[in-house]
């Protein structure tokens, strides 16, 4: 089992914070995991491509394992600061 | 010392952090926030942020602006949580021996922040509704070493 997190647009599509995912592997890759997780929630399918990755305080790329005692964070295009023109 | 707060940005303790007798130069970025966004009239605005990763990517911000700049001081802090308009939500302070090296390390920061701190806007309408703003992709970590870090 592998808690996945949600940020900004991500926690208001997924309804969550955080969910478990089940899978019958004991190691995950990321990419792994985002599969398991378009499967169990489709509505976030759209966002994926656009997701960044993080565990801990890390980012982690898309082929890497992940570590299945860490949160795998997910982390949607990040709008921070002040206004685009500011 | 702290990046992200939940807390009223508090400049003047900026000030005294980075005061410096050998600097001649000081420059202060606020970001605050806007009444209006793509044509719609904001009433507020809250910022949410990851913040095991906010707090590290801010910290070596400020390290690679002075490595990267001729800069003696560098200090960035952002606001989280619901924020009123007018109200800063990042404050930017650098000071230097020349105001050139100022101005410059402090656009680097603020711009090269937004493209990659885990921080989220989520707009607050006067019509009632609210939206996340969309934003930067967060670019991949290189892919020689595991966990490599992503700047």
């Amino acid at each position: 089992m592998l808690v996945v997190e949600f940020y900004g647009v991500l926690q208001q599509v997924a309804g969550a914070k955080s969910l478990k995912l089940e899978a019958e592997q004991a190691s995950l890759t990321v990419d792994e995991a985002l599969e398991l997780l378009r499967q169990q929630m489709p509505g976030l399918a759209e966002h994926l491509p656009r997701v960044a990755c993080a565990q801990a305080d890390q980012l982690v790329r898309r082929d890497q394992p992940l570590d299945p005692e860490q949160p795998l964070v997910l982390l949607p295009p990040v709008s921070g600061g002040c206004g685009r023109q500011a | 010392m702290s990046w992200m707060t939940d807390n009223p940005l508090d400049l003047d303790s900026l000030l005294q952090e980075t005061d410096d007798d050998t600097c001649g130069a000081l420059v202060v970025f606020a970001g605050t926030v806007r009444n209006h966004h793509e044509g719609k009239a904001v009433s507020g605005m809250s910022y949410s942020a990851y913040k095991p990763m906010a707090d590290r990517v801010l910290r070596e911000l400020e390290q690679e602006t002075l490595a990267r700049y001729p800069v003696e001081q560098c200090r960035i802090m952002h606001r989280t949580g619901d924020l009123v308009i007018g109200e800063a939500s990042v404050l930017v302070v650098v000071r230097s021996h020349h105001r050139a090296d100022a101005f410059d390390a402090a656009r680097y920061a603020i711009d090269t922040l937004k493209m990659r701190l885990p921080v989220w806007k989520h707009d607050m309408y006067t019509d009632g509704s609210t939206a996340y703003q969309d934003g930067v992709p967060l670019e991949d970590p290189p892919a020689s070493g595991a966990r490599a870090k992503e700047d």
